[in-house]
């Protein structure tokens, strides 16, 4: 029943359950408030009518014990207070105007038992069933014992009471659905910002590639606003990581794709015209060739997605002068070997292939960092492309074969290597006259 | 039968000239783009086969650059760019066919043989132009002294027939079956198109030959 209860609530919309709980603690709040008025209203009468009765008693009782009786009583001016002084046996001996001078208010057996001077509320009265509040004080004339019965009429304090909760059982639904109307406008208005973002994220979440998606960012400057343009901030850095992503593979799909279509062309004509055993020896060592450039491609894929995905494996210290057989003296740095030596022999067959003659390998400490400079006579390349270079799939020299240019991934893979030992590989002009690729890692203690 | 393979990887371009040359062909190889253009220029060739990503120039331009030099000279294009718009790109600059690497060196014989027996040296311009005005069915546009004009589909398909057919008198028939189709038009919807067209276009540009029908008129 809980679980029912708890799961139809959990699934009502936002706007209804909060427009629930307003109103439940509006209508909890204004019924406490009600029953504590009422309260407080009623102790109050209560007290200033029996003050009233408790004086008028005094005032007859000092004017009684001093041996007057005077006839009428005397009543304060402008009080309800009515008065009776009678006799033990229910004799009035004297009455204030309003009150009757034959029958007493009260019937003797209520006057026998009451006679404390407290005020107390009867039904029981000669002024018929309207709730009394009656004091009885006993006192006694020349030495004859009298009663001095003091009465106020309460049904005034009654009706007003009934009066207050008719008022009440009327207005507070009234004020309770007023409530309820204005709060769910309230949140519902709030929310619209939230159901157009969800609506935006909806059409998002449908729509396919293309350009990067958007969500509405609300007008206000509230929680919802700072929301939406997080969100979008996302959107847009998951949408060209995809983006990168997408053309990665296609770059990579098509780059396999030439030495296989390489391979089975050789393999098709080979196979379709007549090849001697010399001729079919060339076309092995062709089709090896194209293999093994597949296979390189496939290794460098396979290294730039693991370096994309969790950096190198292990951390050892490593010396750099002896990996690069330089006698530099040690160079320590922390990292994977392997991948290092594989940076480094990218950058190094980088260079070779743009170099006139001369390529040139030198290390050294700088600040707290290792630098390897690997420099060439080449022609260099202009600052403008420094940064293009290090994109994958690459090939700046437009002017060479792609058999014998690699595929474009040799200063990427060297890149991803040095950053994910935190370090990174930067181009800049050669003293040789063509490139000098720096590598820089930091330095660490042996 | 004269072939020019354009292809940057030695080995594949070795392997393709010794199947065509075993197939019949008379070879030659070009190993980037701009050597290619040279050739193609040059040389009467009866068939280009072209690959797309080439050194110093890309295929593509080698294309727009041969068709624009007036050479009409059949080309296949075979790449290992798979793309849709790397296929209609290619095909829209002016190359008659496109295959997409790797293929079996059969099915590539066979194509470039359709595309011989099709054998086309006449001028096929990817954009067609008469005395001033152009026409490009892949952007849809045309211009007049460099102008753009905007035409309606279906005076726009009017001027492409009558420009395809350049010189010729065209019928007012054959302009409503190869225009109007089998959508059908009044019989007078020609001579009504006809007078849409010398409005946007010039009155001297479509002539009309009495009791026959329409020709552009040559320059």
């Amino acid at each position: 029943m809980t679980r029912r209860v708890s799961s139809w609530w959990t699934t009502r919309s936002l706007t209804l359950r909060l427009t629930i709980i307003a109103t439940v603690v509006l209508a909890t709040g204004l019924a406490s408030g009600a029953a504590a008025l009422a309260a407080i209203f009623f102790h109050n009468r209560l007290a200033a009518v029996d003050a009233n009765l408790r004086a008028e008693s005094a005032t007859l009782t000092a004017l009684i014990r001093s041996g007057q009786l005077p006839d009428p009583l005397p009543v304060p001016a402008g009080q309800a207070v009515l008065a009776q002084v009678v006799d033990p046996e229910g004799t009035v001996r004297a009455a204030t105007p309003a009150a009757s001078r034959v029958l007493p208010i009260l019937p003797p057996a209520v006057l026998r038992s009451e006679q404390s001077g407290h005020a107390f509320t009867t039904t029981a009265s000669a002024l018929g069933s309207a709730p009394l509040r009656v004091s009885v004080t006993s006192s006694s004339l020349h030495g004859v014992p009298v009663l001095v019965v003091t009465a106020v009429s309460f049904s005034d304090v009654r009706a007003t009471l009934s009066a207050l909760f008719r008022t009440l059982v009327i207005a507070v639904p009234l004020v309770l659905l007023a409530a309820g109307i204005a709060t769910w406008l309230a949140v519902s208005s709030a929310l619209r910002p939230v159901d157009q973002l969800r609506e935006a994220a909806e059409e998002v979440a449908y729509t396919r590639g293309g350009t990067a998606p958007h969500l509405p960012v609300p007008r206000s400057g509230d929680e919802l606003a700072r929301l939406a343009h997080t969100l979008n901030l996302m959107l847009e850095r998951l949408h060209s990581a995809m983006e990168q992503q997408r053309t990665f593979v296609a770059d990579a799909a098509h780059e396999l794709r030439s030495p296989i279509a390489a391979i089975r062309t050789q393999l098709d004509v080979a196979l379709s015209t007549p090849t001697d055993a010399d001729e079919w020896a060339t076309v092995g060592s062709d089709v090896l060739e194209d293999i093994e450039r597949v296979g390189q491609l496939a290794d460098d894929m396979l290294l730039l997605a693991r370096l994309d995905s969790n950096g190198v494996g292990c951390h050892e210290v490593i010396d750099i002068s002896v990996l690069l057989e330089l006698s530099t003296g040690p160079l320590w740095v922390a990292g994977d070997a392997q991948s290092l030596r594989r940076a480094f022999d990218n950058l190094v067959a980088n260079a070779r292939r743009h170099a006139r003659s001369t390529v040139a390998v030198t290390a050294e400490t700088v600040g707290s960092d290792v630098v390897v400079m690997v420099d060439d006579d080449g022609a260099g390349v202009p600052a403008a492309d420094r940064q293009r270079v290090f994109e994958r799939w690459i090939r700046l020299d437009s002017a060479r074969a792609r058999d014998e240019g690699g595929a474009g991934l040799g200063l990427a893979i060297a890149r991803s290597v040095a950053r994910s030992h935190g370090g990174d590989v930067t181009l800049a002009d050669s003293p040789l006259g063509g490139a000098r690729a720096q590598l820089r890692l930091p330095t660490v203690q042996p | 039968m004269r072939l020019l393979v354009v292809e940057d990887e030695r080995r594949m371009a070795a392997a393709l000239a010794k199947g065509f040359t075993h197939a019949g062909f008379s070879v030659d190889v070009a190993h980037d783009g701009g050597l290619a253009l040279e050739r193609a220029s040059k040389t009467s060739y009866d068939a280009i086969l072209l690959d797309l990503m080439l050194p110093v120039m890309s295929g593509y331009e080698v294309i727009r650059r041969l068709r624009a030099g007036e050479v009409w000279t059949p080309i296949l294009v075979l790449s290992a760019k798979d793309g849709e718009n790397d296929e209609a790109d290619g095909l829209d600059l002016g190359a008659d066919d496109y295959l997409t690497k790797p293929v079996s060196f059969v099915v590539l014989l066979a194509h470039l043989r359709a595309l011989l027996r099709r054998g086309a040296t006449a001028a096929r311009p990817a954009v067609l132009a008469v005395g001033g005005v152009t026409l490009d069915p892949r952007s849809h546009s045309v211009t007049r002294s460099g102008d753009s004009v905007e035409l309606t589909a279906q005076e726009f398909a009017m001027l492409e027939y009558l420009m395809r057919r350049q010189g010729q008198v065209v019928s007012k028939a054959e302009l409503l079956e190869h225009v109007w189709g089998s959508r059908g038009a009044e019989a007078n919807a020609v001579e009504v198109y006809a007078g849409y067209l010398r409005r946007k276009l010039g009155r001297e540009l479509i002539e009309t030959v009495r009791g026959v029908g329409y020709r552009l008129r040559l320059p």
